[in-house]
Formats: C-alpha cells, sequence, structure tokens
C-alpha cells in the first residue's frame, strides 16, 4: 500500500514538467545524460578525485532548473544504500584495504551521480518527451506507442488496483499481504479487468482512425539553444573526463591551504 | 432522410446468446433520440453496432445512406462519433490537446488545421482552459467533456452517447445536458439517467431484453409509469410523488 | 535483480545492449509480420498491468514474508513471447526512468536479464512446449514454476557473469554466485506459483486470452498432470543441485569462464578511454603521489583519497553558490535567454 501511493506520488512529479519550457529538445537532453552516464561509469574504480568532480553536472542542473533536491534525494535513496550493500565486501576483498574504500567509495558515487542524472532528465522532459526523443532516434514506433499507452494506463491502473486492496484489506485484516488462496483470482481479475480495457482503448482509437501508427508531434523547442546546450555540455562532460582537472583543483586546494 | 436506418435486425454473439430481436428504428437527421432500458437490454450493443464495432448481424443498417459493411467503415467512422461510457477508456493520450488532436491528425490534416480544429472542439465544450492538462489529474466531469471534445474535433455528423452522466456529480450533470443541447449533430444517447434523457431528447427508444418495445415522443413515454415498470424501469425523478413533502 | 548504472562498466553495458536490441529487432519484426493492430494496444495496457501487479504484496504462506512478481513469464504467456518482450521493454524503461529501478546504461542488460529469459525462454520455449498439444491446469503449474525457476536461475546468473565483467565488485565470483542462485531459487519458486495460480485461473474463466490456446486440442487434451509435476519438480530440484555443486566443485572452470567474458585476468576495463584518460593524466599529473597506480596503496591513502574528493566536491559547491548569486543577480536576464 504504501508502496502503491509511492509510486503514484513519483509519476505525479515527473509530469510536471512542462513541454517545451524549457527550450532544449529532449534530444539534447537525452544524449547529454547519456554521456554523462558513461563518463561517470567509466571512471576507474579508484579514481576518486576526478569521481567527485562530475558532481558539477548535478549541481549546476539543480540550481540553474531549480530542481527540488528533496525529490532527488529520496530517489537516490535506495540506490545509495543499494551500492552501499554490494561495496560493503570491497574493503575486505580489494588488493589493500585503503584500496577497497576507495573502489567502494567511486562504487558509491557512481551510484549516486547516475540515478541523479536520470532523474534530472526526467524532471526537466517527462516520459512523453522522452518518448518523442526515442522515436526520432528511430526507436520501434511499437516500443513508443507501448511507452506511451503504458505511462497513461499507469495511474488507472494503480489506483484500481488500490481499490482493490483496500477492499481487500478491508475484509482481511490483519493480514501482511495477499493471501495464497486469493492470488489467482486477485491478479487474474486485475489481469482481465486490464484486457477488457485495452479492448476499449483499441475500439475508441479505431473510431478515431488509427491505423497502426501513432503520430508524433513535439512541442516548441529553441533549435540552436538545444545544439549549443548539446555541445556545451558535451564537451564539459568530455573534458571532465579525460583531463584531470580536478586533480589539479584539488592540489590547487592543498596549496592554497597551506 | 434518415440519418440513421435498423431494418429487421438480429444480433447474437458467437455464444449464441442472442442479443437484439428484429429492431427498427430511423432517426432523422439533426434529432436527438434517448435509448433507454435496464441492463443488459441490448443498448450498448445497438450503438457498437451502428459503427460497426461489432459485426454479424442480421437485417440492414444503414448510417448516413452507407450500409454498415467492412468496406465503408473508415467513411462511416469518420462522419459518426462515439463517446464511450469509461471517459477513461476513451482519453489514451497523456493531455487533453493530444487526445484531441489524435482523430484528426489520423486523417492526416496539417498541424495548423489539427490546432484550429481542436481548438474549436475545447471551445464548444468550454474546456480551452484545460487544453495542456494531463488527463489523469482531471475530475470525472472535465474527463467527460474532453471525451466529447475528443469526438467534436473531427467534426462528425452523429453522435452516440454510452451513459454520459454515469457518475457525475449534479453540477457537472447540468453542465452536460447544456453541452448536449448546445450540440446540432444528430444525437442518440443511451442512458439509465431519465432525467437527463427528458432534458435533451425529442424522442425516446425504449428496449428491453433486446426487444424494441415502443418508440415516440419522449415524454409520452417516460410519463407512462406502467410502461416502465413492466420492463424494470421507474418513472424519471421529477415525475415522481415524493413522499414525506 | 534490476542492475544499476554504477554495477557496469561500459562496454558491459553496451554489449548487452547490442544483445537486448537483437531480441528486439527479432520481435519487432515479428509483430510486424502478425500485423494485428489491436495488439498494441493492449500491450500498452498490459504493461501498466505488469507494473501495477509488481506492487503488490504476496505473502507467503508459512513463513510471514512476502514475494513479488517479476511478470515476463506471465506476459509471454497471455502476449506471446515477441509481444512479451516489447511490453517488458516498456515496463523496463519506465522502471528505469520513474523510479529509479534500473538505470539508463544499465537497461540493455535490464531487458536481458529479466525480460529475455522469461519470455523467449520461458514462453517461447517452456510455455509453447508445454501446452503444445492442449493446455490443463497441471501443464499450466508445471510449466510456470519451471519456467520462473530456470529463468530467473539465468537471470541471477547472467547479473552475476555482468557484474563481474564490469570489475565493479571485489567480491570473488564464487560468493557472488553463492549469494544469488539460491536466493533467485526461492524467488523463482514464489513467482512461478503466483504466476501459476494467475493462468489458471485465465485459463478457467477465460481461456481464449492465453497464448497458444487452441479449443480443438481441449477436447482430446485430458493427460496426467501429476506426473509431469513429478518430473518438473524433480529437475527443478536437479538444476538447483547441479548449479549449486557446480560452483562447489569446479571453481576452477567457472573463473575461467568468467576470464574468457572479460577478456582479462583483473576484469577492470583498460585501454580506449581508459588509456587516454590515464596517459593525460600521468602526464599533466602535479603531484605524481596522488598517482594510486605505481604508488600502491599505503595506509592512509584512501584517507586522503576520500578527503581530496570531499575537497573537489566542496569547491563544486562553492562554483555552484557562485553560479546561484549570478544567476539571481542577472535573473532576468537569464529567464529571458532561457525562453
Amino acid at each position: 500500500m504504501v508502496k502503491l501511493n509511492r509510486a503514484i506520488k513519483d509519476i505525479h512529479i515527473t509530469d510536471n514538467a512542462d513541454d517545451g519550457k524549457k527550450g532544449v529538445h529532449p534530444i539534447s537532453w537525452l544524449l547529454v545524460t547519456i554521456v554523462y552516464i558513461i563518463a561517470v561509469v567509466s571512471f576507474s574504480k579508484y579514481n576518486i578525485i576526478g569521481l567527485a568532480g562530475m558532481v558539477l553536472y548535478i549541481l549546476i542542473q539543480c540550481i540553474w532548473y531549480e530542481i527540488s533536491v528533496t525529490g532527488m534525494i529520496k530517489r537516490i535513496w535506495p540506490v545509495f544504500l543499494f551500492t552501499v550493500l554490494l561495496g560493503i565486501a570491497n574493503p575486505f576483498f580489494d588488493r589493500t584495504v585503503s584500496a577497497g574504500v576507495l573502489s567502494m567509495a567511486t562504487l558509491v558515487l557512481k551510484g549516486i551521480f547516475c540515478v541523479a542524472a536520470s532523474y534530472i532528465l526526467v524532471v526537466q522532459t517527462g516520459i512523453r518527451q522522452i518518448c518523442y526523443a526515442l522515436h526520432i532516434m528511430r526507436l520501434p514506433k511499437e516500443i513508443v506507442t507501448v511507452l506511451l499507452l503504458m505511462h497513461r494506463y499507469l495511474i488507472v491502473l494503480l489506483k484500481e488496483l488500490e481499490r482493490m486492496q483496500l477492499a481487500y484489506k478491508l475484509r482481511a485484516p490483519g493480514h501482511r499481504g495477499l493471501h495464497f488462496r486469493t492470488w489467482g483470482s486477485f491478479v487474474g481479475l486485475l489481469l482481465l479487468r486490464s484486457m477488457d480495457r485495452a479492448g476499449e482503448v483499441y475500439e475508441s482509437m479505431k473510431l478515431r482512425g488509427f491505423n497502426g501508427t501513432f503520430q508524433m508531434f513535439s512541442g516548441k523547442y529553441s533549435h540552436i539553444g538545444s545544439i549549443v546546450y548539446l555541445i556545451v555540455w558535451g564537451a564539459a562532460i568530455l573534458t571532465m573526463r579525460l583531463f584531470p582537472i580536478f586533480k589539479m583543483a584539488e592540489v590547487a586546494i592543498w596549496q592554497i591551504l597551506r | 432522410m434518415a440519418d440513421i436506418e435498423m431494418k429487421d435486425v438480429n444480433f447474437s454473439y458467437q455464444k449464441g446468446r442472442q442479443v437484439l430481436y428484429d429492431i427498427n428504428i430511423s432517426v432523422e437527421r439533426g434529432k436527438s433520440t434517448g435509448l433507454i432500458g435496464a441492463n443488459g437490454a441490448g443498448k450498448s450493443t445497438l450503438l457498437k453496432l451502428l459503427v460497426g464495432l461489432i459485426n454479424g448481424y442480421k437485417g440492414t443498417i444503414e448510417v448516413l445512406g452507407q450500409p454498415v459493411e467492412k468496406k465503408n467503415l473508415t467513411d462511416i467512422r469518420k462522419k459518426v462519433g462515439y463517446v464511450f461510457c469509461d471517459s477513461e477508456s476513451q482519453l489514451f493520450m497523456s493531455t487533453v490537446y493530444e487526445d484531441v488532436a489524435f482523430g484528426v491528425r489520423n486523417y492526416g490534416y496539417s498541424e495548423e488545421i489539427v490546432q484550429k480544429k481542436v481548438m474549436e472542439a475545447l471551445h464548444k465544450v468550454n474546456i480551452e482552459n484545460l487544453k495542456d492538462r494531463q488527463i489523469y489529474r482531471m475530475s470525472g466531469g472535465q474527463k467527460k467533456l474532453a471525451s466529447i471534445a475528443t469526438i467534436l474535433s473531427m467534426e462528425p455528423e452523429i453522435v452516440l452517447f454510452d451513459e454520459p452522466t454515469i457518475a457525475l456529480d449534479p453540477k457537472n450533470r447540468r453542465n452536460l445536458i447544456g453541452v448536449l443541447n448546445g450540440m446540432s449533430e444528430t444525437k442518440i444517447i443511451a442512458s439509465h439517467d431519465l432525467d437527463m434523457i427528458l432534458d435533451t431528447c425529442e424522442e425516446t427508444i425504449l428496449l428491453s431484453e433486446g426487444k424494441l418495445i415502443c418508440k415516440g415522443k419522449t415524454e409520452d413515454i417516460l410519463k407512462n409509469k406502467e410502461l416502465l415498470e413492466e420492463h424494470d424501469m421507474e418513472l424519471p425523478l421529477c415525475m415522481q410523488d415524493r413522499r414525506g413533502k | 535483480m534490476h542492475m544499476a548504472d554504477a554495477l557496469l562498466s561500459p562496454v558491459t553495458a553496451g554489449t548487452m545492449y547490442a544483445c537486448s536490441a537483437v531480441a528486439a529487432g527479432y520481435s519487432v519484426h515479428k509483430i510486424r509480420l502478425e500485423n494485428d493492430e489491436k495488439k498494441i494496444p493492449v500491450m500498452g495496457v498490459m504493461g501498466a498491468f505488469v507494473f501495477a501487479s509488481q506492487m503488490i504484496n504476496f505473502s507467503i504462506p508459512g513463513t510471514g514474508s512476502s514475494g513479488h512478481l517479476c511478470g515476463s513469464m506471465m506476459l509471454s504467456a497471455v502476449l506471446g513471447p515477441e509481444a512479451g518482450f516489447i511490453t517488458m521493454i516498456g515496463v523496463l524503461l519506465v522502471q528505469c526512468l520513474l523510479f529509479a529501478d534500473g538505470g539508463l546504461l544499465a537497461l540493455g542488460a535490464n531487458i536481458w536479464n529479466m525480460a529475455f529469459y522469461g519470455c523467449f525462454i520461458g514462453g517461447m520455449v517452456i510455455w509453447k512446449y508445454a501446452t503444445r498439444n492442449g493446455m490443463s491446469r497441471g501443464k499450466i503449474a508445471a510449466a510456470s514454476i519451471f519456467g520462473c525457476i530456470l529463468t530467473l536461475q539465468l537471470g541471477a546468473f547472467s547479473v552475476t557473469l555482468e557484474t563481474l565483467a564490469s570489475g565493479i565488485t571485489e567480491l570473488p565470483f564464487l560468493v557472488f554466485l553463492a549469494a544469488m542462485q539460491p536466493i533467485h531459487l526461492a524467488i523463482g519458486l514464489v513467482e512461478g506459483l503466483i504466476t501459476a495460480a494467475v493462468l489458471i485461473f485465465l485459463y478457467e474463466t477465460r481461456p481464449e486470452i492465453l497464448w497458444n490456446y487452441n479449443e480443438k486440442d481441449e477436447r482430446k487434451n485430458r493427460f496426467s498432470y501429476k506426473g509431469i509435476i513429478a518430473v518438473l519438480a524433480v529437475s527443478a530440484v536437479v538444476i538447483g543441485g547441479l548449479l549449486s555443486g557446480f560452483a562447489s566443485s569446479a571453481p576452477d572452470g567457472l573463473e575461467w569462464s568468467v576470464k574468457q567474458v572479460a577478456g582479462t585476468t583483473e576484469p577492470e576495463a583498460e585501454g580506449g578511454i581508459y588509456a587516454l584518460a590515464d596517459g593525460i593524466q600521468s602526464v599533466t599529473s602535479l603531484l605524481p603521489d596522488y598517482n594510486w597506480r605505481e604508488s600502491g596503496f599505503a595506509g592512509g591513502t584512501a584517507f586522503s583519497g576520500i578527503i581530496g574528493g570531499a575537497a573537489v566536491v566542496a569547491l563544486c559547491v562553492a562554483v555552484c553558490f557562485v553560479l546561484r548569486y549570478l544567476r539571481r543577480r542577472f535573473g532576468d536576464k537569464n529567464n529571458n535567454g532561457k525562453a
């Protein structure tokens, strides 16, 4: 139940993106995010200084576009725990303990940065615009259409499930989950209802001239702005990845402090 | 000329259960016709037959002069709108604008014309302000109006409604009745909401267990207490004696 | 079983993307051949259904704990393997974008681990084989349970391989494997039981929606399912036993296979962008002491490294505060620029 509510809330959060408000084409957003994630992940597992510097992208995006940090932290938290759990073995199994601590720290940082970058992407563009970008990138129309419809019916079915669960709970107080005797009928009925719903959706599409292809139209974007965004961020991320500028910065910090 | 003609229509689903028996109906251009009957009387089936969502009927059905056959379906569907009982199924895009534009785009209009038609349709049901709203954030009444707009944007000649007032609060219902009365298209409205039928339809058809019981002026049928009760219906609330008053 | 971006190296992630892309390409091709317009909306809504059903807590009798559903086997039993696979791609993409389950880079691997095995091995091989002469409750149950256990074992094994090939965790292969496989045996069993319950319910209420259902077969089909259950239960145990037995008796063979996959004995990917970066780094490095690779790992190096990292983060934060100050100061100008 808690999980369900959280999911519904999460969908609401990521739907706040107004189309085209940012003026940057979703394809630029998507590409920059992918470049960033690849750059982050490709850092060697002991290069914590260089990796730490990649936080710059996240911070600048958060400040520039006024992205909610609490929302982001909520999103990051499970991944943080997960990577800590997975990396906890590193200090014991790596070449030395300190190497293990380093590799664990980079693992956790990588996890945080990647999730944060995806979060920024989704909050800034929204699923619909990402679908549009995927469509332009020649992803098969079947996948894009399924995504769009799925996104539309997520909330509908989650709410339906919420009602069913509530009805179940009210008549089965104290149950921690679904009793195994009702597994089949509970989920099966939800499935049948979903199928019926799909049938109606299809009829409704058919009656409005659907012939197998979804027509996609984008919001309004500044083309120059999108290109500039892509080039500037792409170059910045590659620079941060390829040149040890953060190492130099770190040295400079110590020099000044001394 | 009648917009809709059904002659001796019989229909049964594959499993053998007959749903409609010898239906003869004709609906004239510009008229609003109510379609009433208890649950399972065959109202939705009748509406779906008109747009070819189900086929395999016996008899003849003509819509706008064209027989309802596979080869005519594209043409017929272009001119006949169908407002589903459940708006949630009707609205499958994520925002109102996208949904209302869906049908128009499928018929290959340029984006300028699409925009014009969408705005006109939204204007007709007074929800221009909801243009960019996410569908799942709308109330039931708003969704119903948006569903009607998705149909109106295609400029149909006939609009079929399946239980349009279901789950609407009194204010939204009143508003919807206003919208329905403002539409000049030929309409068939299937509903249990007899008060709404009384407010919107000149003529009414009473179905019971798949048979056409009678057809005539709405007031005549809805005042006839015996007739209605015989077929598991009741007088419209506004015509009932209220006890304790 | 969702893998996070951080667990994969770009090379492994790219490889898994390529594998999944081939399977997706094949599926799309098949769906287009079928040319059933209705399939697309059904896939969309069913994707949402799978997503919703993953939110359900199933209480497991006698344990007090609860299980969850992944759903790819169930989906293929309803939509068919190809449509099921494409739908699962949608599910995983939405999970990664909206809920940070998995990541954009790890998507290819997640599709492979969770959707490919479930849909193609579970659906196309096991389900199709089990129901080739018609369906019965027993066959459905056996196919579901066996299919889910097997596909989850395969998935878990792939997760282990991919993680190790990426050189992320220092966990020895066998430790990791020993942790992953038994857990997923249990998870697979629960998933199998749920899937069986749901599919049997569908079979009894609306059998025609099941994939590979053929009404004609149903009349002649009265096969003893107890036998099948016994056979499949035994084979599940044998497979489980084999996997764990193999893991303990032939460690060298498995380690060898990881080396083959990873390409090096130390599966830390080097070369390409790394080599270039390290090259530049060693040339431009101001303090050679900070070059971990050469100096080895003296005590406290990690500590100073982390302090250094923190200092860099602090610097970045400072830069950003300046940026924010500037933005506020010249806010109007920036906003105009954005619009």
